[in-house]
């Protein structure tokens, strides 16, 4: 009886830290990259219940509040990856071209340590993203990396407005005309996916508005998909597009100005650089990798100055990892923008901060250092663009998350019961990217 | 001589299974069960009580009754008898693993777009369709002492209806106690990787078939009052087959085995309102008090983690295992037992629970049991859960779940207190029908001497006791350089057979070998220890599906 | 900008030979001889100090203060400017791959599982797009290697430099072999461990017939040289064994999990062979032995995530340096083929998390030239030694560093990509704004 007293015993723990997330932290005497109001030598930022309450010299709190001493260290805001797809069980639903109505926040998983080492690259909030086997794919969840909570919504960062994915150029064109026959198999098609689908569902709305006004006696066969079609019409839904090709960017902007919708985020958009005024003219927003290019031919005509000629440009720029990998270490891949580029500290640091949250339209929560904004806080050795940068804390609402010096190396939360030790995983480097994971059960494609 | 072992066995098995009387008339349905320990229900026995039961039905417990003239008396001095066990969950019954239905891959079928029983939605199954009497799954469940199961169809998404079935009968009529009065739900994709292929997709077609059902019944009534000038209501079989579930009359039992399941499942019934009983729960341990806040009633899976293997070999390199090795292991065990431990954690936090026996062998069902009792559960709720609880949760506890007048007579018979290891159940009575069991005495098996050195080789004779038949044979066993090589023959069929492998450990000897079974092979393992001249052991047929005792010993050397 | 800058400048200041072609710039590679003077010599044989450096015939033809230049010499001034020794990625797949999901334009793998006889240097591009993008960060030469079954084929060292593959081999070959393996491939890997431990024994026990036919081959070939005979024959396979097997050229055995780490150490080790194992991943659990058998280590990617899902997250960045402090001989590689470039910040990584900025150093310059046998020609700033290396205007492993200048076997090499072409084509790109 002893072993279950002590199973209940931690059970327990578990179930009482679940209550509240929202914390209170004091970090003292750090240098403090505020991202929109400069740096700040000495200074103390102070979280109270999960939110950023002051930030000065000498603040004090309460005996009870813990404190962070970041003497000689660096306290940016915590970093947030527009594309991501750690947390989530499953990826890609790669039956239709169209999969508007599925939801990755539904399968959430908070045991995924994929998360906790996130975290322990500085990284609070990511957008968990559906896989781009789909033109229209399925609607994402933008997350709080609560590492250690065990209920899905815990993650979900409450508030954040619905993004949905979608996917141009070849990752389609293989799944659905390469792989089942059917339409898309090629850009020429891409497009057509859209247009039909916008346009049925604008028809889906005239229906239902008809019924509801008492125009039709009979409701329209609910369809859910086509909601959710008609809710990316009304600018309810983020759009978040993953996209290589200059005339695939082109294409999807020409699309949506015919459906009069505006809030778009491309991803990847490895040839985002040659439509950079474009970009900027029809207010997009661009997600890109620092230096990724050549895992396919719709990247061979790649530069890793991307980020820099989309920032000079004037286009809200962001890094993102699409990686378990990158994402412990995006401070750097931000880093790279200097090599690449030459962008200030400020701007490079923009890139996985201010710029992300405002993609995930986020940016009055997060993204920066300023009183009133959620209390997510990354603390550095080094500075975070530095190769010697190493991730000390990581606070998410004001609770500290990834800690340096409490950091146990199994952080499993729910194991096998059927397995000893866990499974060691040859992985091939390039290996860690989930975007078309579930589209085929043998052939491994890239991105 | 293993077909025909084969073939006679089943025959046997068959005789045994079957209520004894089968082959010569009934002579009475009255029985008076008398001076026994009577566990009226978890938690309160009678001592030298006597059980009346006439027509299907308990008419009486209690001390100094009159034993009825026509009566069958059986002398049940110092014996137990418990309620009939309910089965909270069950595919007993059914055909194995329901491979057609969207199994097949059709070439015809669109992966975005594919027929609703190829995406695992057939809401409108009954067991009714599917159930088959003379399915050996129940007679096994009722060994084991169980009277009635409620079963539901194999599938993934909406598989079907559940129904109660009484674990005794003829005929799908005779067996049915309540009809359709569940649906069986899970977030399982398709099998074929059409759409749902994933369970976001089974999430999002969850709500719209919800939302589709709720839509039509509403349709269906305007339609009723005023048809005229209005389109007409389809008839959608699997839209229709959730109207009892979106207007609340039937719960949907949600396949939950692990924590995200249930999270994920009670996230779905949050929103969309439909009552839920938790099922095949594994990991409730996690989550018992979100569980117990909702009321939502949980059904717990009979199956348990595989029990960690003693290897010695193994033991050696755990000692010599680094601190982080040892930590792993620790937190290995740990989460083995946390599933183990799981009954005993509902109980202690006053969650009941009934058992699903979906995911476990029915061989499996006792040992399961008594390693949840290890782990803490009492045995009073051990017995609630195959009992009380289940009757409460399927509504069926004015006829069954305890033993008390009016009753359905399900009982069981056993020689001592259910739960011990060494426990025989000696009859089992389903709606008033008696099933002797014969009571196997179980040899005490014997364990081989690893350090032993024994010598095989020579030729055997052997006898084999195959469930009360006998069989008599001759092994001839070489030895060769790598080991040894062999054959055997039985007064069967005469016919010799080779092993496909003899592996000797220490005293312990294994042989192997592939029989033709009907056109198919079964594998054969011959598991026995050596002493000497002496061998004695079992024989395994078919993966279990039979067993027989063998003994003999060596005649002659090479 | 800067870009721009430093190449127009360059063109200016050494007469850069440039063609103009459809309007765009050429710009070639130039031989002859170089002055860098006054700037910081970090050599990673001898210390870190400022003096001047002559680049003559190839080669480093003298370090000293006040060096004088000999005619026709072009003077770099680097005060303010670190000089370095050419970078080594020890692993790589670079010139092979080109585009890496169309598989028409990838030499890496062949059919077969015993196919030593595969030379990737038969297959190197010395045009393929990566290879210009990888010198811009410093990297002067590469291990690039075929991959697949158990003996996928036999590496080569290259400089980044020439129109042949001939003129870019770096005089080091070895054969690469993955050892079995009784890890799990990925997440696609269902296998369960009984499965995957049949799998590796079957595995190893094919292996293990192999290598006797190969003792033998060895054994029959060299009586045959004793004999002055000469063999008819034709083994290309076993052919390409024989250096192996007699202990003078390099197996490269990819081995990444702990136990097979040691199975690998015992099978090197019982057949006496001159081997370097890569990969090794759980090097860090098993360093001592590695150490105590005296086999080198190519260790990388360091950026990479846990092998397991119980170890810490930064055990991959952390890996190198545990062997290497544990006294293995430590190189790095990328494992890469179009981010190779990356090599210095792989580095930079593993410095960070225990190895220290000098041994990280040296493991992509002078421990990896003396582990290939090369030591007298690269990985260190010596006189004598070929002129591979470049110079930057600060700590090569920051990414805010750039290089400004770059040498191979003496020639220039003009700084310039496909990415940097692309940059100075669309920066300020025209027409603006019209659709």
């Amino acid at each position: 009886m002893k072993i279950l007293s002590i199973l209940t015993t931690l059970l327990l723990v578990g179930s009482l830290t679940a209550q509240s997330l929202q914390g209170d932290v004091l970090i003292k005497n750090g240098t403090v990259i505020t991202i929109t109001d400069g740096i700040k030598e000495n200074t103390d930022v102070l979280i109270k219940n999960g939110k950023i309450k002051s930030i000065g010299e000498g603040l004090s709190a309460g005996d009870q509040v813990k404190v962070i001493d970041a003497d000689g260290m660096y306290v940016m805001p915590g970093i947030i990856d527009a594309h991501s797809h750690a947390g989530i069980d499953v990826v890609n639903e790669p039956t239709a071209p169209i999969t508007a109505e599925v939801f990755v926040g539904d399968v959430i998983n908070p045991y995924a340590v994929s998360l906790y080492r996130a975290l322990a690259g500085g990284v609070t909030v990511s957008h968990a993203m559906h896989g781009s086997a789909n033109a229209i794919g399925g609607q994402c969840e933008t997350m709080k990396h609560h590492f250690g909570e065990e209920d899905p919504e815990a993650f979900k960062m409450q508030g954040a407005p619905r993004t949905i994915k979608f996917a141009l150029g070849e990752n389609p064109m293989r799944v659905h005309g390469e792989g089942n026959g059917i339409q898309p198999k090629s850009r020429m098609g891409i497009e057509q996916v859209f247009r039909k689908g916008f346009s049925e569902a604008l028809e889906y709305q005239k229906a239902w508005k008809k019924y509801s006004s008492g125009g039709a006696n009979v409701a329209p066969a609910y369809d859910l998909r086509k909601q959710a079609l008609v809710d990316i019409l009304n600018g309810d839904i983020i759009i978040h597009c993953h996209s290589y090709r200059a005339d695939e960017i082109l294409m999807l902007m020409n699309v949506l100005e015919d459906y009069g919708v505006n809030k778009i985020c491309f991803q990847h958009v490895n040839e985002g650089f040659k439509v950079a005024p474009e970009l900027a003219a029809f207010g997009a927003h661009a997600s890109v990798f620092a230096d990724w290019w050549a895992y396919k031919f719709e990247v061979y005509y790649s530069t890793a100055y991307n980020a820099a000629i989309l920032t000079r440009n004037n286009v809200i720029t962001s890094i993102n990892s699409d990686s378990g990998e990158l994402i412990r270490h995006l401070y750097h891949e931000a880093g790279k923008t200097q090599k690449y580029g030459d962008l200030t500290d400020n701007e490079a640091l923009k890139l996985i901060t201010l710029h992300p949250a405002i993609q995930l339209g986020i940016e009055d929560r997060v993204g920066s250092l300023e009183v009133g904004k959620d209390g997510d806080v990354a603390v550095f050795k080094n500075h975070p663009l530095s190769i010697y940068a190493v991730p000390q804390y990581t606070i998410v609402d004001g609770l500290v998350r990834f800690d340096i010096n409490e950091d146990p190396a199994d952080m499993r939360m729910d194991l096998n019961p059927d397995e000893t030790i866990p499974a060691f995983h040859e992985i091939d480097a390039h290996d860690h990217h989930r975007c078309m994971e579930g589209a085929f059960e043998s052939l491994f494609s890239h991105h | 001589m293993i077909k025909k072992i084969l073939a006679l066995g089943f025959l046997i098995c068959l005789v045994t299974l079957m209520p004894a009387q089968s082959d010569v008339p009934d002579v009475t349905s009255t029985y008076a069960i008398t001076n026994a320990n009577v566990v009226v229900k978890p938690g309160q026995m009678l001592e030298g009580a006597t059980i009346i039961i006439r027509d299907g039905l308990i008419e009486n417990v209690g001390k100094n009754l009159q034993i009825p003239f026509d009566a069958e008396v059986i002398a049940a001095d110092s014996l137990f008898v418990y309620a009939g066990f309910v089965a909270a969950l069950s595919h007993a019954g059914l055909p194995k693993a329901d491979d057609k239905k969207g199994g097949n891959s059709n070439s015809n079928v669109k992966k975005h777009d594919p027929p609703n029983d190829v995406a695992g939605i057939t809401p409108e199954q009954s067991i009714r369709d599917l159930l088959k009497p003379s399915d050996g799954s129940i007679s096994a469940l009722r060994k084991e002492g169980f009277s009635i199961a409620h079963v539901v169809p194999n599938g993934r998404m909406m598989s079907g209806k559940g129904s109660l079935i009484i674990l005794s009968g003829n005929t799908v009529e005779d067996m049915v106690l309540a009809e359709n009065m569940s649906l069986y739900g899970s977030l399982l994709p398709s099998k074929t990787r059409v759409y749902p292929a994933t369970s976001i997709a089974v999430m999002s077609k969850w709500r719209e078939l919800y939302k589709q059902a709720e839509l039509a019944t509403d349709h269906e009534k305007k339609y009723k009052s005023a048809p005229s000038g209005m389109k007409r209501p389809s008839f959608d079989s699997s839209i229709k087959a959730l109207y009892s579930v979106t207007n609340k009359s039937i719960p949907v039992f949600f396949h939950a085995p692990k924590t995200l399941d249930i999270s994920r499942s009670m996230a779905l019934q949050n929103e969309l309102g439909f009552n839920m009983v938790l099922t095949d729960v594994k990991q409730g341990f996690k989550l018992k008090d979100k569980i117990k806040s909702k009321n939502i009633p949980m059904v717990i899976s009979l199956g348990l983690p595989k029990k960690a293997k003693e290897d010695k070999k193994k033991k050696v390199k755990d000692e010599e295992a680094d601190t982080e090795m040892k930590q792993l292991m620790e937190r290995a065990k740990q989460a083995k037992l946390a599933y183990v431990s799981q009954a005993a954690l509902l109980e202690d936090a006053n969650v009941a629970f009934s058992m699903s026996i979906k995911d476990v062998k029915t061989s499996d069902i006792r040992a399961n049991l008594r390693r949840m009792i290890e782990a803490g559960l009492s045995e009073d709720a051990a017995l609630a859960s195959l009992t009380t609880s289940p009757a409460k949760l399927l509504g069926i506890s004015a006829m069954a779940g305890t033993i008390e007048r009016g009753k359905m007579a399900n009982l069981i018979v056993t020689d001592t207190t259910y739960f011990k290891e060494k426990a025989n159940i000696k009859y089992v009575f389903v709606d008033g029908k008696k099933y002797k069991q014969e009571v196997k005495k179980k040899k005490d098996k014997k364990e081989g001497d690893k350090d032993a050195v024994i010598d095989l080789s020579g030729t055997w004779s052997l006898s084999i006791d195959a469930q009360g038949m006998q069989i008599s044979g001759t092994m001839e066993i070489e030895k060769t350089d790598d080991g040894y090589t062999g054959t055997m023959t039985t007064d069967m069929d005469d016919e010799e057979e080779t092993f496909d492998s003899i592996e000797v450990d220490g005293s312990s000897v294994t042989l192997k070998m592939t029989s033709d079974v009907n056109g198919s092979s079964a594998p054969v393992v011959i598991s026995a220890v050596v002493e000497g001249d002496e061998f004695e052991g079992s024989v395994d047929i078919a993966n279990g599906m039979m067993t027989a005792e063998v003994s003999g010993s060596k005649v002659s050397n090479p | 900008m800067l870009r721009t800058i430093i190449i127009i400048g360059l063109a200016l200041a050494f007469g850069l030979g440039s063609v103009s072609m459809q309007g765009q710039r050429i710009v070639k590679s130039k031989n002859g001889s170089f002055l860098l003077k006054n700037g910081t010599l970090v050599t990673v044989s001898n210390g870190t100090f400022v003096s001047d450096l002559l680049v003559e015939d190839g080669k480093i033809a003298a370090i000293g203060e006040s060096l004088a230049a000999p005619e026709g010499t072009t003077v770099v001034d680097c005060r303010d400017q670190f000089v370095y020794p050419g970078f080594i990625d020890s692993g790589t797949q670079l010139g092979l791959r080109e585009v890496g999901s169309v598989s028409l334009t990838s030499d890496h793998s062949e059919i077969g599982d015993f196919i030593p006889h595969m030379e990737a240097l038969t297959a190197v591009n010395p045009n393929g797009v990566a290879i210009p993008v990888t010198r811009v960060n410093g990297i002067t030469s590469a291990i690039t290697k075929p991959s697949g079954g158990t003996f996928p084929g036999t590496a080569a060292l290259i400089n980044l430099h020439g129109y042949t593959p001939d003129q870019m081999f770096a005089g080091y070959k070895a054969v690469i072999m993955n050892f079995p393996s009784t890890g799990k491939r990925g997440w696609r890997d269902r296998r369960s461990e009984e499965d995957i431990k049949k799998d590796a024994e079957k595995a190893i026990k094919k292996l293990d017939e192999t290598w006797s036919k190969i003792k033998l081959y060895t054994k029959i070939d060299s009586a045959t040289m004793a004999l002055n005979k000469s063999r008819d024959d034709y083994n290309p396979a076993m052919d390409a064994m024989l250096e192996v097997a007699r202990g003078n050229r390099h197996l490269m055995v990819e081995v990444n999990k702990k136990s097979d780490i040691e199975s690998a150490i015992k099978w090197i080790t019982e057949n006496k062979l001159n081997a370097i194992l890569t990969g090794v991943k759980e090097g860090f659990r098993v360093a001592d032995q590695i150490a105590a058998a005296g086999i080198p280590v190519i260790v990388g990617p360091v950026m990479d995530i846990p092998a397991r899902e119980s170890d810490r997250y930064d055990i991959a960045y952390a890996n190198a340096g545990k062997m290497q402090k544990a006294g293995v001989k430590v190189a790095l590689r990328t494992d890469s083929y179009e981010n190779v470039r990356n090599l210095p910040y792989e580095a930079g990584f593993a410095a960070t998390y225990g190895m220290g900025v000098d041994e990280a150093l040296r493991a992509i310059t002078l421990s990896p030239a003396e582990m290939f046998g090369v030591a007298d020609q690269l990985g260190s700033l010596d006189v004598g030694k070929h002129a591979n290396l470049f110079v930057s205007d600060g700590d090569p492993f920051e990414t805010k560093t750039d290089i400004l200048h770059l040498f191979i076997g003496g020639w220039k090499v003009p700084l310039e990509s496909r990415h940097t072409l692309l940059y100075d084509e669309f920066l300020e790109r025209d027409p603006i704004g019209q659709k």
